[in-house]
């Protein structure tokens, strides 16, 4: 082990030595703003005021936790979530079931069924246009905005349809053979099967229904229904828009409250991180696969 | 025997199941009629598509008609000229300022947002300690994961005129810098932290392409004398070549897309005259003025050319040996 180590670094040239230290500098860019979020969340007022508190934090407490922990940020928490896990169900289960038969190569009609996904990804209404079609909807308002409008997605369905491609046509031809008819196949055989392909889109969509707060903006005025990102965006964007973009203009909040909600919102995807990059890797390698 | 009709018709079916199928019309319905299942299992998706997808389509003829509250967009009058509203759209001094930021902000995106995840990823093929590799990536990874709301949030406090940044500056004896509020450096800032979100996790489809390449390569031009500057320009940047091109030719398809996300959680009026895009000014002049009709048609130009530059991208991408986006 400390022969190879030292084998290394034997082979170490000038070059080794930029790239090493461009990489780190790289990283660097990428952590120090995060230290700087903790650590202004972290410092009392007048460390934050004096910009004392740029890495490490001084003096600290955490009040500003104490603070962000209120009924408003709790509840859009748990509305969050509640969305991202029953939104992706939903998004996965009806995709599943479009991409099933689509997957049947000898299915008559199926161009036009997959041509009618396919559009979908072509063109779209525009804003204003879907914008009246969840009015005329009554989903103003509504907490089902932030769930129906994506559970059909065409790039989740053309994924899932390569997927189930590859599955042997025998093992069905079996279960047909002893009398299962499609449902039971697609719930008891295909859904086991697909498991690796259900995991990676469902952590696509649900992280993009997480970060979603373009909804809300739209379609959302009761500020009970709002979703962490939205009330993120109340307290720390629309809060400062003051003429000097200076942060500690008009602020019914302070410095460190609005940074201890940056972090509370960060949280949960750096819980699923070590998911994330496993499967999202995996995911972009997926779309390669084509029939 | 209810199953031995299905086989057969399973036996036929994989029988034309790689050719297109020139059944008569008859078996044709027949099949339909044995297959129900599997069309009624399509139902939920096409119907969530037709209400959430086709009927905005279907709604872009507002922006022919002359929009009234009370008739709703089908009862409402069409408008008079019919394409009054894309001509107001066109005319309007403030389509070819917006038209021409977007395209400003987007070109700035591309020079030097397209390059630097290929370099990153040449970087990160030069690294040969597996951990130190890794850690880095999941790092440069991370940004990719969070919205634009939690990152426009940091990127308010660090640039802001008392942030980490301008307090550096201040510190090095230099005056502090209007990142957020002057045109100029707000484009600066949002090109440079988009960058920053998106370098690290574009680098994975070239990351690909470099695990694509033959390693016996390497290993010959090693044994032939080539240095390591060598091996980069002669094996891992052509390795990359089908990957570049296609990459960027899907860039260019984007190009009336300057980042709605990032732009509309950063911006503030003092910047509007330089930060203003396409996406913005239709969401501000619809859903914020009320100016339904002129937006919808402005939105309705800009889809028109973002198709066609994506049908040329395709057609683009399969000339170059690549497989189509559809």
């Amino acid at each position: 082990m400390v022969k190879n180590i030292r084998r290394k670094l034997r082979n170490f040239t000038i070059a080794d030595v930029i790239i090493y230290s461009v990489l780190a500098l790289l990283t660097l860019t990428m952590i120090i703003p995060f230290m700087n979020i903790i650590a202004i969340s972290l410092s009392d007022y007048s460390s934050v005021v004096q910009n004392k508190s740029m890495l490490i934090p001084k003096n600290i407490h955490f009040s500003a936790y104490s603070i962000i922990f209120n009924e408003e940020v709790y509840r859009s928490l748990i509305l969050s979530a509640v969305i991202v896990v029953v939104g992706t169900a939903l998004h996965i289960f009806v995709c599943l079931m479009a991409a099933y038969p689509l997957s049947k190569k000898y299915l008559p009609g199926r161009k036009f069924m997959l041509l009618f996904i396919l559009i979908t990804m072509l063109f779209s209404g525009g804003l204003i246009p879907y914008y009246f079609v969840i009015k005329a909807l009554n989903l103003t308002n509504n907490l089902l905005v932030y769930i129906l409008p994506g559970a059909a997605g065409a790039y989740t369905i053309v994924m899932m349809k390569n997927f189930l491609l590859q599955i042997p046509v025998s093992l069905e031809e079996a279960a047909l053979m002893d009398g299962a008819n499609y449902f039971y196949i697609m719930f008891r055989i295909i859904m086991p099967l697909s498991k690796p392909i259900i995991a990676t889109l469902a952590l696509f969509y649900g992280v993009g229904r997480w970060n979603d707060w373009f909804t809300a903006v739209l379609f959302i005025r009761d500020k009970k229904l709002y979703t962490i990102q939205n009330v993120l965006r109340d307290m720390v964007i629309e809060s400062n828009m003051g003429a000097f973009g200076n942060v500690d203009l008009q602020q019914s909040y302070s410095t460190s409250v609005k940074m201890a909600a940056i972090v509370i919102a960060t949280v949960p995807i750096m819980l699923v991180y070590p998911f994330l990059q496993k499967y999202f890797v995996k995911g972009i390698f997926l779309g390669s696969v084509k029939e | 025997m209810r199953w031995m009709t299905l086989s057969k018709g399973k036996i036929n079916a994989i029988k034309s199941s790689e050719t297109v199928i020139k059944t008569p019309f008859n078996t044709k319905m027949s099949m339909m009629r044995k297959y129900w299942m599997l069309y009624l299992l399509f139902i939920p998706c096409a119907v969530f598509l037709l209400v959430f997808n086709y009927a905005p389509m279907y709604g872009v003829i507002l922006a022919l008609k002359e929009f009234s509250p009370r008739l709703g967009i089908f009862s409402s009058g069409w408008a008079d000229p019919l394409f009054v509203h894309f001509k107001e759209a066109i005319s309007n001094p403030k389509f070819l300022s917006v038209t021409l930021n977007t395209l400003y902000i987007s070109l700035l995106r591309i020079i030097f947002g397209f390059p630097a995840p290929i370099i990153l990823a040449v970087l990160f093929n030069e690294v040969r300690h597996n951990v130190y590799k890794r850690t880095i990536q999941a790092i440069a990874y991370l940004p990719h994961f969070l919205s634009w709301v939690i990152l426009a949030g940091m990127v308010k406090m660090i640039f802001a005129g008392d942030g980490m940044i301008n307090t550096v500056i201040e510190n090095l004896g230099l005056t502090a810098l209007p990142f957020l509020t002057q045109g100029d450096w707000f484009i600066f800032t949002i090109v440079f932290t988009n960058i920053w979100k998106t370098i690290g996790f574009s680098t994975i489809i070239y990351m690909a392409a470099i695990a694509g390449i033959d390693q016996e390569q390497y290993q010959a031009a090693t044994i032939d004398g080539a240095n390591r500057w060598q091996r980069i320009k002669y094996i891992t940047t052509p390795g990359m070549g089908i990957a570049i091109s296609i990459n960027l030719i899907l860039t260019l398809s984007g190009i009336l897309d300057a980042g709605f996300d990032q732009i509309f959680n950063l911006y503030s009026p003092v910047v509007y005259e330089q930060a203003d895009i396409i996406d913005t000014y239709v969401y501000r002049m619809g859903v914020v003025a009320g100016n339904y009709e002129f937006s919808t048609a402005l939105g309705l130009a800009k889809s028109f050319v973002a198709f066609i530059l994506i049908v040329l991208t395709n057609k683009i991408i399969t000339k170059l040996g690549g497989e189509g986006v559809w």
